[in-house]
């Protein structure tokens, strides 16, 4: 992995629904904590388009449309995405909303770190 | 001062882009895995300390480390000996020792020459081999304001290379076929003091 790939800003949040007395339920994203830097909320990341493996490791049913991307981040203990997330490309000022957590590592199958070297992300395009 | 103030924690993860804590022992160890790959290369020192060499004083020594602030020849028990002649030169630093005749009272009084610790000489003009004298080195980039050799004065290609070896130990930590890229070796060849490469 050359580290020059992570080469765009992610900013992660994530979906909240509160009740409103008047309104009902209103939803809103608070930003989830990714990074230990200045930023906690960015981090780091690999934008690429959906590949044909992207889809075999998919659920049955599961489609990737065109605008989808997969994101790739560095693994760390203190994050776990899960699908109540979103993330943005901060460059591009596009949203993505977590669509699956891919469940595999391009690394070789013997690989001790297996699975805690990165996460991979697939992201549905936000209109 | 240690290979952290050469190349930070802070710097290091920016070049990785590393953005959490959890990994932070290991790129320490990393860093200083690195500074050390490079001085072996080059026999530059990134970061000051003191080096011994050993000498039976039967011939000249040269010293390859740079930069070298000060050298001293010292007995093995720390007395510091004066005769010796030292050049330090920016090309190359040599201690000369300058031939004693064996019949001088101050070598006869060591007890060595012929290597039987008799106080008589075999060879004329030559010790026992034997580690007589140890050379204390003062040698490396100091951080310290007003220093002869500041840290900043390191070459940039070199600590460029110390950067992608630690890239290059990081990503590859979990395996033992990865080789330091090539264009960082050739690199360091150009910047290498020692003569046999």
């Amino acid at each position: 992995m050359n580290p020059g790939k992570l080469n765009h800003r992610i900013k992660f949040s994530r979906l909240v629904s509160t009740q409103n007395e008047s309104l009902g339920a209103e939803v809103s994203f608070e930003p989830v904590v990714v990074s230990d830097t200045d930023t906690p909320d960015t981090t780091w990341g690999d934008l690429r388009p959906p590949r044909y493996n992207d889809q075999l490791a998919l659920e049955a049913g599961a489609s990737v449309l065109n605008g989808d991307r997969v994101l790739k981040i560095r693994y760390r203990n203190s994050f776990q995405p899960t699908k109540d997330m979103m993330f943005e490309d901060v460059q591009q000022a596009q949203k993505y909303t977590v669509h699956a957590i891919l469940p595999y590592d391009e690394k070789k199958k013997n690989d001790v770190f297996k699975d805690r070297e990165f996460i991979y992300i697939l992201g549905k395009k936000r209109e | 001062m240690g290979p952290l103030d050469v190349v930070t924690l802070a710097q290091a993860k920016i070049y990785l882009k590393v953005d959490f804590a959890d990994d932070d022992t290991l790129i320490e160890s990393i860093i200083g895995s690195a500074i050390n790959y490079v001085e072996q290369a080059t026999s530059y020192r990134l970061y000051t300390r003191t080096e011994y060499k050993h000498s039976d004083a039967t011939y000249d020594v040269d010293i390859f480390q740079y930069p070298i602030t000060s050298v001293q020849v010292q007995t093995i028990d720390g007395t510091v000996v004066t005769w010796p002649e030292i050049k330090i030169d920016p090309i190359r630093t040599k201690v000369i020792f300058l031939r004693v005749p064996f019949n001088n009272a101050w070598r006869s009084n060591q007890g060595f020459g012929d290597g039987l610790d008799n106080g008589y000489g075999y060879f004329s003009g030559y010790s026992a081999s034997l580690p007589l004298y140890k050379i204390a080195i003062e040698c490396g980039y100091s951080n310290t304001l007003g220093a002869t050799y500041p840290i900043s004065d390191i070459p940039f290609a070199i600590l460029q290379a110390v950067k992608t070896i630690i890239v290059n130990m990081y990503e590859n930590r979990d395996t033992s076929a990865e080789s330091i890229p090539s264009n960082v070796t050739q690199e360091l060849q150009s910047y290498s003091r020692n003569p046999m490469f």
